[in-house]
């Protein structure tokens, strides 16, 4: 078992890692704060400039532990979602989830005329504005749900229910490019801009209703471990071990998509973590255990979103990149590279 | 008396969904200890009872008894408990060790998160021994062979402590050498361990040397059951599965793809040397002496000659020395010896051809 240390040591180095950029989110950004005084500012100790101690509690505390949340929430959704179709290509979105949240967001800041949601948004982000926005794409997220969980109910082929969660999308997407042909280009502007996503959008009031809802989805993922197991050699095999294939189903969709509707609902849409780290999470452990894989995916989701951030803030400088393209330029290299590493995807299942 | 592990009465299998229905009226008991080979051409319906065994379509109508009770009275953890199932499909989860792989047969012991207990680890080890992939274990199942990945499964399934063990085509996707070996494997797991293994397959020979009983289906949802000499003499097996052109080799218990009878073969020599001698000239459609009779009945048209033929040498090099009609030879290979005897034929056929 001398494989038990490195794997010691490798999640040690990932937990370090996650400490050391969510210290370093607090510390880059447009005004460099120096380590030493975000440590002060965080055990409540004086500090030199109450500017600073602003910056960190007001602005960046909320956004880090955002980050933190989103990379947990995307990439074990994406690692739930690999394992329960199958499928290495399999994200968050695969389920319609995401594009359930992008068409909420649309009708809101697009057609909703004078409405609340659209005018404050058009303002800027107001509190109000981001309240709407958060509202709108629950609820969009929720419908998609609701759906996905009934029509699992009914669909014996797993399959089936991949390419319905794909059909969703897409129908929802065109909802939204008639939408955005419709309205007007200030409007268009603000729901692309939301399709950046961004951490910043979360606030300490809503911080924990974000927070409770990624405990819940991850308790329920977690909950699931020995049955993902099983699943690794399909169903049929699962079900003659006796997992109970549908009531697992719907556990794992339910996790899923309180992970995936709840942080795209205060981040917007985030692409490539949660397709990109489960892999990397594999060939990082050279295991397909979820016992090992899920905390393993957690760590380097958040890591890799906290890092996201980080870039996209570009430090130094008063420049905001939008965080999908970080996380693409970041993710895509990765994903090529254990393509490459693996030489064949599929074989990870 | 030996209790049934599990019986059928007047079963019925299909897919309720699709209103088919595979199977009728099937009804047997299965012993511990038996080895039960279920033989039937393609789409007789040997996985749809095989999955209907395993609990994981139900039955259409009848009843399955496993232990005297009803499947359906089964909780999940129970079947598992005594059902062990191996499917035909391959799997490759690349990064499961063969170990973790045979683990996850633990599933119906452990707790919630599948941790294995010592005693857990106890009973995989010996499921991988009794399988012969103890050497295994540290390698990552995707990466084995197709004989090296089903003895892992079959492992998998033993882990589960089943007390029968259900195998769909174990034997598909292996070589002739994997496939005697499969078949050994699961013939001393029945006889050593009390389990009883049920299995479907296509290798009619394997299952005619090994099985203790044979199950027939045939593709009118007919069955029959019975040792495999039984169906043999009653002529059961020859029924079901015969297709134009083959016919059934009562005494090897074999199909053979006959040859039109050319003549009747007189060899001289001993040993294995002859008996191969005798395969060839066979599949030339020289019969020797007994079966040569038989196949005159059976053959209307044709010449009708007696090929001689007299093996030199008591080891290699061999020389055999033969005589056609008027023509004669010698050859120092079967191959050399067929062509020679081949261009006789083809000049007494067609005189007009020329000289040999």
């Amino acid at each position: 078992m001398k494989k038990r240390g490195s794997r010691l040591v490798l999640g040690l180095v990932l937990i370090l890692s996650v400490c050391f950029l969510f210290l370093l989110s607090l510390s880059l950004g447009s005004v460099a704060i120096p380590f030493k005084e975000i440590v002060k500012i965080l055990l409540g100790l004086p500090v030199e400039s109450s500017a600073w101690q602003k910056i960190v509690l007001l602005f960046r505390l909320p956004k880090a532990l955002a980050a933190l949340l989103a990379g947990a929430a995307l990439s074990v959704s994406g690692l739930l979602m690999q394992t329960l179709f199958r499928n290495p290509l399999a994200g968050p979105s695969v389920l319609g989830i995401n594009a359930g949240a992008g068409l909420g967001v649309a009708v809101t800041v697009l057609a909703a005329g004078g409405g609340v949601g659209g005018a404050t948004l058009l303002e800027g982000f107001s509190w109000f504005g981001q309240v709407s926005l958060v509202v709108s794409s629950a609820i969009g997220a929720g419908l998609v749900l609701v759906v996905i969980m009934f029509l699992s109910r009914r669909i014996d082929n797993i399959m089936t229910l991949l390419i319905l969660g794909l059909l969703f999308g897409y129908a929802a997407e065109a909802g939204v490019s008639i939408l955005m042909h419709l309205s007007v280009a200030e409007r268009v502007q603000a729901y692309i801009f939301w399709s950046f996503g961004s951490f910043s959008g979360v606030t300490w009031d809503s911080l924990w209703v974000f927070a409770l809802f990624v405990i819940l989805g991850l308790l329920l993922g977690f909950g699931t471990v020995k049955q993902l197991n099983a699943l690794l050699l399909g169903e049929g095999y699962a079900f003659s071990m006796g997992v109970r294939i549908r009531r697992t189903r719907r556990l794992i969709i339910l996790s899923t998509a309180l992970l995936a509707g709840v942080t795209t609902a205060f981040c917007g849409p985030i692409t490539f973590i949660g397709i990109a780290i489960p892999h990397l999470a594999r060939v990082l452990f050279a295991s397909s255990d979820h016992k090992l894989l899920l905390p393993a995916s957690l760590l380097l989701g958040s890591s890799s979103a906290l890092l996201s951030d980080i870039v996209s803030q570009v430090p130094g400088q008063d420049l905001l990149l939008p965080l999908n393209a970080v996380t693409s330029i970041l993710g895509a290299p990765v994903v090529i590279w254990v393509i490459l590493k693996r030489k064949n995807l599929q074989e990870s299942f | 008396m030996i209790k049934e592990l599990l019986s059928t009465k007047n079963l019925s299998a299909g897919y309720k969904k699709e209103n088919r229905t595979v199977i009728n009226n099937l009804n047997f008991s299965l012993y511990p200890g038996e080895l039960v080979c279920l033989l039937g051409p393609n789409g007789s319906g040997k996985s749809t009872l095989i999955k209907t065994l395993g609990g994981i379509i139900p039955p259409l109508a009848g009843e399955l008894l496993l232990l005297g009770r009803s499947l359906k009275t089964f909780s999940l953890q129970e079947r598992a408990r005594t059902v062990g199932l191996v499917l035909t499909e391959l799997i490759s989860p690349g990064y499961l060790k063969a170990f973790d792989l045979v683990a996850l047969g633990r599933h119906p012991y452990t707790n919630w998160r599948g941790s294995l207990s010592w005693a857990d680890r106890k009973v995989v080890m010996e499921s991988l021994e009794a399988t012969g992939a103890s050497a295994l274990i540290h390698r990552y199942v995707g990466r084995l062979s197709d004989g090296e990945k089903q003895k892992v499964m079959i492992a998998r399934a033993l882990a589960q402590e089943p007390k029968i063990l259900l195998l769909d085509e174990p034997t598909a996707f292996l070589d002739i050498p994997r496939r005697l070996e499969t078949f050994r494997l699961l013939k001393n797991l029945s006889e050593q361990t009390g389990k009883t293994v049920f299995l479907s397959t296509h290798d009619l020979d394997l299952a005619l040397q090994r099985a203790d009983r044979i199950i027939l289906l045939n593709s009118s949802g007919e069955s029959f059951i019975g040792a495999p000499e039984d169906l043999v003499l009653d002529g059961t097996l020859e029924k079901s599965f015969l297709p134009e052109g083959v016919t059934f080799d009562r005494e090897r218990g074999g199909f053979v793809l006959p040859q039109e009878f050319k003549g009747e073969a007189l060899v001289e020599g001993s040993g294995t040397v002859k008996s191969w001698t005798i395969k060839a000239l066979e599949r030339n459609g020289f019969y020797p002496g007994a079966s040569g009779a038989e196949m005159k009945r059976g053959a209307g048209r044709g010449m009708e000659e007696r090929l001689l033929v007299s093996i030199q040498g008591s080891s290699a090099p061999y020389l055999w020395l033969w005589q056609l009609g008027e023509q004669k030879g010698e050859a120092d290979s079967i191959h050399l010896l067929i062509r020679q005897i081949r261009q006789v034929i083809r000049f007494l056929e067609k005189p007009e051809a020329g000289q040999p």
